[in-house]
């Protein structure tokens, strides 16, 4: 009887142990909304439970809106995630706090691209985050829309570029599709324009003018040109920009009634989950006269998915990114969300409309595979004034862009003397 | 033994409130105090540590000319949704205080607004806006207009709260005896007499808890600004709430958006008190 007592309680305290000992819950908060991003995230999951079946997973989703809100609130409240994804050069502060676990040593950078593993370094030299895809801004164009207003072939030069935008006018369809009314979509246009023009002058451009150590006004890239071609762009709009947003946008671009969306990568999928049917082509804004100066550049920024450092999972969660960064699981992420993988070896799953991006690699016309990235975008707060400073310009009824050089100096200015300790 | 029984009565009482008191203690008292605390502090909203500043967070914000717009734009947006919610409020109730058939079926339709979440509404009027107004007459959506944002969102906020405020409306016009207006039409009043000489005094109260309730409710808004346009276009539409929101969890400034949101807790209390003081004073007792 002893013997069977103690054999029980033996028997009680093993499966107690092991279990306390094994059984891991991870915790991941992201924001991705569109359904084929959906399914990966559910094969990820599934696909990884599988390999380690004491692993169980806590998933939550937030609108990309109210994400970064929310993981700040949890990890204040010691709720923090053990996988998410931030914007490092937007949140540098998730850096200096320690909140992001150093992955550089891990074993699974060797299936990432050299590129893009260059491009997700931090400032320190260390990595604190996984992009499974490269994105790219350019133009999508209804090619049903340039056949009716006679556009053979996409433009090649700025001249070029206009003159379409007028032949499409003359049809009487809105040229391009801008929907401001979300100044995110305003950052894409601008994305697709300045990087070419200004990141082989002053790659540091950015944060040197949030440090003020250069203005605006002092224009040593031509931004005053930029904003120029901005004004263009937004007068070759459909009525009411301001008022439109991404998804009335969209709508006019697959019913045929806008010819061109300028924005990220992402939108060919997006489009054809709302006409199938839709004729898609795609091409890079050329934003000089001079051709070869021209370029795509593959976007690259430190981000990503990261593990939260003071994690109790950190180990599991480290193994998670590792698995993320297997070919394995980058093949089931290209094959759902048509991205463009940054792990080794995966074959490209041809989205036609980028078809055109083989012809750009033979003009050597791609770039940013040097790991040059042009840093993201400015801080949380210029971020929102400089968006809304070019929305002032494009709106005012005389446009000047020299007052909207100084304006953008004054608020910069004004950000940099509150954030001073 | 009467003095056990009193003691117990207190008891009971405080029994009673005992569940109130915990919700509004745990969501209200206890965060507000907690928070009074980052207002000293240098805290981003996201970091473990944080230091104290002492009082520099309030002299940032008195001293900084950026708070200005969005306090006037809140106090304009309050006022102007708080003048028409009422007024239709009240028109709504003068309607629907006559006995006619189906009163009561309009008594509905009028209030069902007021059922809606926020967000929906939000979504209801951005459709309104931004397709129907434009291909119906050719206008764009006032949601994106500068100069017309606040008023716009003032007509969704009117759309949503005057039912409410037709209700209490309604319920002091069925208070007002029907003798007065009996004397009054022996004496020759006309309907325009009857209403400013009755009826306004008469229901004076429930102006005094409209009013005041609906002001301070819209200074201190931010669910119908965040819904409709976030603050936009081009900070327009940014109310205070707003606007501590973009300090507190999105330009990394906690300390100094909860020193603004306590200044502005004071003005509120402060705009609360001194409204409904001035309504009180004309009130009539029968």
């Amino acid at each position: 009887m002893k013997k069977l007592l103690f054999a029980v309680a033996l028997c009680i305290a093993a499966t107690a142990g092991l279990s306390a000992e094994q059984t891991i819950r991870l915790k991941w908060l992201h924001h991705i909304g569109e359904d084929s991003g959906r399914q990966w995230v559910d094969k990820t999951v599934a696909d990884f439970t599988k390999l380690h079946p004491n692993v169980s997973f806590e998933v939550s989703a937030v609108g990309f809106d109210s994400y970064m809100q929310q993981l700040k609130l949890k990890i204040a409240s010691g709720d923090a995630p053990d996988i998410f994804d931030v914007d490092q050069g937007i949140n540098p502060n998730f850096i200096e706090q320690g909140f992001l676990a150093d992955l550089s040593k891990e074993a699974f950078w060797g299936n990432v691209q050299d590129f893009a593993k260059q491009g997700m370094t931090w400032s320190d030299g260390k990595i604190y985050g996984l992009q499974l895809g490269t994105s790219f801004f350019g133009a999508f164009y209804n090619k049903d829309v340039f056949a009716k207003a006679g556009i053979k072939n996409p433009p090649a030069t700025w001249d070029e570029f206009v003159a379409d935008l007028e032949k499409i006018k003359k049809t009487g369809v809105a040229p391009v599709a801008s929907p401001y009314k979300e100044w995110w979509t305003m950052a894409c246009t601008m994305h697709s324009i300045k990087t070419q023009a200004i990141a082989p002058i002053n790659h540091d451009w950015q944060p040197q003018l949030e440090a003020r150590k250069i203005t605006f006004s002092d224009d040593k890239v031509g931004f005053t040109d930029i904003l120029k071609k901005m004004l263009v762009i937004y007068d070759y709009s459909q009525k009411d920009a301001f008022g439109t947003d991404w998804n009335q946008a969209q709508d006019m671009f697959v019913s045929g009634r806008a010819g061109i969306i300028i924005n990220g990568d992402w939108t060919a999928s997006s489009l054809r989950s709302k006409n199938p049917n839709v004729n898609l082509g795609f091409f890079l804004v050329p934003y000089s006269n001079d051709a070869s100066k021209n370029k795509l550049w593959m976007r690259l920024t430190p981000g990503g998915y990261s593990v939260f450092d003071k994690s109790p999972n950190k180990e599991m969660a480290k193994q998670f990114i590792a698995y993320l960064a297997s070919r394995e699981n980058a093949k089931s992420y290209v094959a759902l969300t048509k991205a463009i993988s940054t792990v080794k070896d995966v074959p490209t799953e041809t989205e036609p409309s980028f078809a055109i991006l083989m012809d750009y690699q033979k003009q050597s016309k791609i770039l940013g595979n040097g790991g040059a990235s042009f840093q993201g975008d400015f801080g949380p707060e210029n971020i929102q004034l400089f968006y809304d400073t070019v929305s002032e310009y494009l709106l005012a009824s005389k446009h000047d862009t020299a007052a909207t050089l100084k304006k953008l100096d004054a608020v910069f200015d004004k950000t940099r003397a509150k954030s001073a300790k | 033994m009467a003095r056990s029984s009193h003691l117990r009565q207190s008891c009971n009482r405080a029994l009673f409130m005992a569940p109130a008191v915990f919700f509004i203690g745990a969501a209200i008292i206890v965060p507000f105090v907690l928070g009074f605390g980052i207002s000293f502090t240098d805290w981003d909203g996201v970091s473990l540590s944080r230091h104290s500043v002492g009082l520099k967070n309030y002299a940032t914000l008195f001293m900084s000319d950026e708070v200005l717009g969005p306090f006037l734009r809140t106090l304009f947006f309050a006022t102007l949704a708080t003048l028409s919610i009422n007024a239709v409020g009240l028109a709504l109730a003068l309607i629907v205080n006559r006995d006619y058939k189906g009163h009561n079926f309009h008594r509905t339709v009028f209030f069902f607004p007021a059922a809606i979440n926020t967000v929906l509404a939000a979504f209801i009027w951005n459709f309104i806006y931004g397709s129907l107004f434009p291909n119906l007459f050719g206008v764009s959506n006032a949601f994106s207009n500068r100069t017309w944002v606040i008023p716009a969102i003032a007509v969704v906020a009117t759309w949503v709260g005057s039912g409410i405020n037709m209700v209490i409306f309604l319920a002091s016009l069925q208070a007002v005896p029907e003798v007065l207006y009996e004397s009054a039409l022996m004496d020759g009043a006309g309907p325009a007499r009857r209403f400013f000489r009755i009826t306004l005094p008469m229901i004076m109260q429930s102006f005094t808890v409209n009013i005041t309730l609906t002001f301070t409710s819209y200074l201190a808004s931010f669910g119908i600004i965040l819904a409709t346009t976030g603050g936009g276009p081009i900070r327009s539409s940014e109310t205070i709430g707003i606007y501590i929101m973009n300090n507190l969890f999105t330009y990394n400034r906690a300390g100094f958006g909860q020193a603004a949101a306590n200044v502005f807790l004071v003005f509120l209390m402060a705009a609360g008190t001194i409204l409904s003081s001035i309504f009180r004073k004309r009130e009539v007792a029968l």
